[in-house]
């Protein structure tokens, strides 16, 4: 076999049955390798920026290894946008390049660049491989420390000579797991049994750990009031009385003020990221905290920990909640008061009962949330419309809500939603985008025609970068600067010039009959929903600013001038 | 500094807060053990950078596959935190710490034995 052969060997020997990428010069010996291997698919996505984005969107929907794959030089550095995502999301991926001949490394050959330099900040681990001795156990590694402990990226770049030269080699033994000890609990327990106040706060570490249901036990049995980041939103459950939503910057009152007044602050594998916390100084200041998490280097990162434990989530949470279950927790004043909290500063958007109203974001979403089946997977973009399905659509599940947390990379919704739909061909998937976002990666609309993927597309169109604008509004002084969009196309022309039926509705009697419309649809649609320009995301929280400093519509000013194109 | 015990079991102690409410630079002493590979020192000092320290000086010796290396770093913010992020890399074996050198701190403030 040669290089590229020992390759798809280790795709066969890890069930990698599903693969995005796109051909070029120095990857070719791979793309000749595939063209006789029938058990991998491959997924041709119009720009490798989509090919990353849709094997993470895999990755999160599947709970399984995404892989992409590119050639040299621009293949490699447009893949960079979506491994800084998956890195920034701890998201399993296995990323191969393909590498100018290992003689000209370094000559400024046609398509080189140096993808492990570039690279170094934005993966898990990167191997140069140079010998096709070393692809089996280079592969073997690779795929077990993309997904093992905390997931991330692993880039492997292979010049193309190596992927063409000859070798026999055994297979590698499958590269070892550590042995995890489960910590002891007794002084996790002994807090949470002093606490009147406590407090769970959960992020996407629950998921990356396959916990869902291990969280879902603990949280069902402790009763305990339950806060989530971003990326943790569905780890409690849509039906769980006791969540209380995303806290954090355009968190719920409900939830931010909770984490106020807690008194012990249960951490299960969130990073205290300052999207959540807000100022830290001002973070559950009457708060002891348990942080429970896989990566030690987490631990005390930014708020020391009065205890930590480190391990694998699915066995502490088990452990504490056979405790619990013995002896059960008694903080029923507290459940009260969050939940009344709940009820009265939970995300509150009134739906519009003027049938001729223009549609607000808001009232879309939580009507697409009553409407769309529990299973459905959101795959949302960055900005405006991000956060109001954070904070309007009901999830039940983490991984069906697909969003950029760390990197916040706008464009990532639509590749996403294409990787979702290959992780299960009979799933519902939305993918719900700004006018912004959805250009930054409209081009793969082509793969969704290709495959016949039957993605749902709902862009909500106000005609500016709308998070910018309003940051632009409540903290520059109404000064807008280069937001304006209102000279976008034509989206549901667009849409049908890939051949995907589109429709247009702008008032608020047209929200149920267009959803239900895209749903019942046998195949891909598009959906354009007008929502007004200066619809805002509220409550917010200043950059910068402590959580308890929430600013809501009674801090607008004045309406915006609106910028003027050139 | 969070002092993991074999358990995966942490108590807070006073050494991060400690080096948190100092805004002194501080010189590190570190010794680190990695694997002999493509980008190996780039790797290792990318990490430095972005955490927030600055090397000041470097010394690293190849025996077979391995580098031994020794950095004397600058910087503000906790060293503890700085070994743990070095200590997720792949390819690093082993990071110790020696006894911080701050010239213009007090003697007390540089008997930290928690570091080692």
């Amino acid at each position: 076999m040669n290089g590229a052969e020992h390759i798809l060997d280790a795709f066969h020997r890890h069930s990698i049955d599903t693969v995005f990428g796109y051909p070029g010069g120095c990857i070719m010996p791979l793309y000749d390798a595939l063209v006789d291997d029938a058990s991998v698919e491959h997924v041709l996505c119009r720009h490798e920026q989509g090919c990353a984005l849709a094997a993470d969107g895999y990755a999160r929907a599947s709970g399984r290894l995404g892989v992409c794959i590119a050639t040299s030089g621009p293949g490699a550095t447009n893949l960079i946008t979506g491994v800084a995502n998956a890195h920034r999301d701890s998201i399993p991926m296995l990323v191969v390049t393909g590498q100018v001949p290992a003689g000209l490394i370094g000559t400024d050959a046609f398509q080189e660049t140096d993808v492990l330099g570039m690279t170094l900040g934005i993966v898990k681990h990167s191997y140069l491989v140079t010998d096709a001795a070393d692809i089996p156990g280079v592969m073997e590694d690779a795929i077990e420390l993309a997904s093992s402990g905390r997931p991330g990226p692993v880039w492997i770049d292979i010049p193309k000579d190596v992927l063409l030269q000859q070798t026999a080699v055994d297979t590698p033994p499958a590269a070892r797991k550590p042995d995890v000890q489960c910590p002891d609990l007794k002084e996790a327990l002994t807090m949470l049994r002093a606490a009147s106040r406590p407090l769970l706060y959960s992020g996407g570490g629950v998921s990356l750990a396959h916990c869902e249901n291990n969280f879902r036990r603990f949280a069902q049995t402790t009763a305990l009031p339950a806060v989530v980041t971003l990326k943790g939103i569905g780890n409690a459950g849509r039906h769980n009385p006791d969540n209380l939503g995303m806290l954090g910057m355009h968190g719920s009152l409900a939830a931010n003020r909770a984490v106020d007044e807690c008194d012990l602050l249960l951490v299960v594998g969130a990073r205290l990221d300052d999207r959540a916390t807000g100022r830290l100084d001002g973070f559950a200041p009457n708060a002891r905290m348990i942080h429970i998490d896989t990566d030690a280097a987490e631990i005390n990162k930014l708020r020391e920990a009065d205890l930590s434990l480190k391990g694998e989530l699915a066995d502490i949470l088990d452990g504490l909640t056979a405790a619990i279950e013995a002896r059960p927790l008694n903080i029923d004043p507290w459940r009260s008061q969050c939940r009344q909290w709940h009820t009265t500063g939970g995300f509150s958007a009134a739906d519009n009962e003027e049938p001729l109203s223009p549609i607000t974001g808001p009232a879309f979403v939580r009507q697409l949330s009553r409407i769309a089946a529990d299973d459905t997977v959101i795959a949302c973009d960055v900005g405006q419309h991000q956060m109001w399905v954070a904070q309007h659509y009901e999830f039940d599940h983490p991984r069906h809500h697909l969003t950029s947390g760390g990197l916040g990379t706008m464009g990532f919704g639509l590749p996403a939603a294409i990787g979702a739909q290959f992780a299960d061909r009979h799933s519902m998937v939305i993918n719900v985008t700004g006018d912004g976002s959805f250009m930054m990666n409209a081009q793969e609309l082509a793969t969704i025609r290709r495959y016949r993927l039957p993605v749902k597309i709902i862009v909500m169109d106000n005609q500016c970068l709308g998070m910018v604008r309003q940051q632009q509004e409540l903290f520059y002084n109404n000064r807008e600067s280069q937001i304006n969009l209102d000279d976008n196309p034509d989206f549901v022309a667009m849409a049908r010039a890939f051949d995907i039926p589109a429709l247009h509705i702008h008032r608020t009697d047209q929200i149920r009959r267009g959803i239900e419309t895209i749903l019942a649809y046998n195949g891909p649609m598009l959906l354009h929903v007008a929502i007004a320009r200066e619809d805002n995301v509220w409550p917010i929280v200043k950059p910068g600013a402590s959580n308890r400093d929430m600013m809501d519509e009674s801090h607008r000013i004045s309406r915006t001038r609106k910028e003027q194109i050139a | 500094m969070n002092s993991q015990s074999p358990q995966g079991i942490g108590h807070a102690d006073a050494t991060t807060s400690r080096s948190r409410s100092l805004n002194h630079t501080l010189n590190h002493t570190l010794n680190c053990r990695m694997a002999f590979e493509p980008a190996a020192l780039e790797r290792l000092c990318q990490v430095v950078r972005i955490r927030g320290f600055r090397v000041a000086q470097m010394t690293v010796e190849s025996i077979g596959d391995q580098l031994d290396i020794q950095l004397t770093l600058e910087g503000t913010r906790p060293i503890g935190m700085l070994k743990s992020q070095l200590e997720k890399l792949h390819t690093v074996m082993e990071v110790a710490l020696c006894l911080p050198v701050a010239p213009d701190l007090p003697v007390r403030e540089q008997r930290w034995s928690e570091y080692a």
